[in-house]
């Protein structure tokens, strides 16, 4: 690689105003753009974190901060990755010296008294070095993005597939694909208020919506069945989570396995009396503690063929009632603040905008048997005498 | 016999290679500049001359300079 020198700015630091003097002469003899010389390292040290330099000077026998001072101090104000182009000129020939000065960051040699050739000569290896790592450096980094964004790209497209996966799956029952948005919204709003770092929260309001992605495997007599099911019925709905988590296993990728997860617990209860595992309180995955809470949230507070949504406070209500049973009370309390602070209000106008799905309550046929969990709670009889396509939606209170 | 009358302290093996850095120093600004000189009025300036000796006469005592160092790491040993 060659250079234009007229481009190429150097520092020397020299505490020698003679010594100093000559190497800005040599330079300029040899075309470099600007010769910035310093006599005093402290003021050197600040030059340096000033502006960009294609390469210093330095000796090393200085009074004061010496030539390793300067180094250190140097070095510190870069990147790790960053190539530091320092030639250190010294009269000091001892090996000892010279292997301490390539450890602080020198890059190269001059012996005093030194040969101009010389001089230029070590300084454009050193220039042109300084430059490949500034090139390599910022096309490492344009390829880091590169790969980064073409990652998203895979992931998301893997993530759009399983989304029209588990829309085929709620067909039936969310034409629109709205209460999985929703739950997906809300479930994110509930991982940040819970104070879940943002990367694991947008991570949980991403795969939310594939919570019941497992439903495309629950056959339409079931899924859609009027009337009471049989205790083999409810087996096969309470299904969907091992079929969802199966669907979804087997991925290297966080977000999969996240959505993995609440695919298999979002029906777990805070008690140990939801499905299919009967966890208990925290053995349950907190994003299925999430998604659980915001699932019902969603059900109460939409149309169902059978009923019609209830008001936020009522669902609150309900919800709150179910603190430390079917819910983790950490979770009601979160909810409970963002109901307050007025943010669920906006939450079904800001999905629709998102979705470009004009606002209502929904085609008729959304949710008759949706989200309803089967088991203790709010939302299920917890007997196949009260599944999901009983009567209404506080079916625990009426029984 | 008394060792400190063959060995001299570190102190003034110290002093000696100060004297020895100085002198690289002090002769550096000179056979740069000659050299400079040199190559920016070319081998027909009036002066080449004295130029060139003047190079000749810095490499000369640098020559000297190092044996001096040869000979103060041979007083000093393991000196610094």
């Amino acid at each position: 690689m060659t250079y234009d020198p007229s481009d190429v700015n150097v520092l020397v630091i020299d505490d020698d105003h003679a010594v100093a003097t000559a190497l800005r002469r040599i330079l300029e003899r040899a075309g470099y753009g600007e010769v910035v010389v310093e006599t005093n390292p402290e003021s050197a040290i600040l030059r340096w974190a000033d502006r960009d330099f294609d390469a210093v000077i330095l000796d090393l026998h200085m009074p004061g901060v010496d030539g390793f001072g300067v180094m250190r101090a140097l070095v510190d104000q870069q990147d790790r990755e960053d190539y530091t182009p320092i030639l250190v000129v010294t009269g000091d020939q001892r090996i000892d010296v010279r292997q301490r000065a390539l450890a602080s960051g020198a890059k190269d040699f001059v012996q005093k008294p030194f040969e101009p050739t010389e001089v230029v000569a070590r300084l454009r290896n050193l220039v042109d070095t300084s430059r490949m790592h500034r090139r390599l450096r910022s096309f490492n980094d344009a390829l880091t993005i590169r790969v980064e964004e073409r990652t998203e790209e895979l992931l998301s497209a893997k993530l759009e597939v399983l989304e029209r996966l588990a829309r085929a799956g709620e067909y039936r029952d969310d034409m629109t694909g709205l209460h999985a948005k929703r739950v997906g919204v809300l479930s994110g709003l509930l991982a940040r208020e819970l104070s879940v770092d943002q990367e694991r929260a947008s991570m949980i309001e991403r795969t939310a919506p594939l919570h019941d992605i497992g439903k495309i495997g629950v056959p339409d007599g079931i899924l859609l069945k009027e009337g009471a099911l049989t205790p083999e019925e409810v087996e096969i709905i309470r299904g969907h989570t091992f079929i969802g988590a199966g669907i979804l296993s087997g991925s290297h990728f966080d977000v999969l396995q996240t959505a993995e997860r609440i695919a298999l617990t979002h029906h777990e209860h805070w008690n140990g009396r939801g499905y299919p595992q009967m966890l208990v309180g925290a053995a349950i995955p907190l994003e299925g503690r999430i998604v659980s809470v915001a699932d019902a949230f969603d059900s109460l507070t939409n149309d169902r063929p059978y009923r019609r949504a209830c008001s936020h406070d009522m669902a609150i209500t309900e919800i709150v009632a179910w603190r430390d049973r079917q819910f983790d009370p950490d979770i009601v309390d979160a909810i409970c603040r963002l109901h307050r602070r007025g943010t669920l209000a906006e939450l079904a106008q800001v999905v629709a905008k998102v979705a470009g799905v004009p606002l209502g309550n929904g085609p008729v046929g959304e949710g008759t048997v949706g989200e309803s969990p089967v088991g203790e709670g709010p939302l299920g009889g917890g007997t196949a005498d009260a599944p999901e396509s009983g009567p209404g939606p506080l079916r625990a209170n009426a029984r | 016999m008394n060792k400190s009358t063959e060995n001299p302290s570190p102190e003034v093996v110290g002093e000696l290679r100060r004297v020895i850095h100085e002198l690289k120093n002090a002769l550096t600004p000179i056979l740069a500049n000659a050299q400079l000189a040199r190559s920016v009025l070319g081998p027909d300036s009036q002066v080449a001359g004295e130029l060139e000796d003047v190079v000749t006469g810095a490499q000369r005592a640098n020559k000297l300079v190092g044996e001096i160092r040869t000979i103060a790491e041979g007083l000093g040993g393991d000196a610094p």
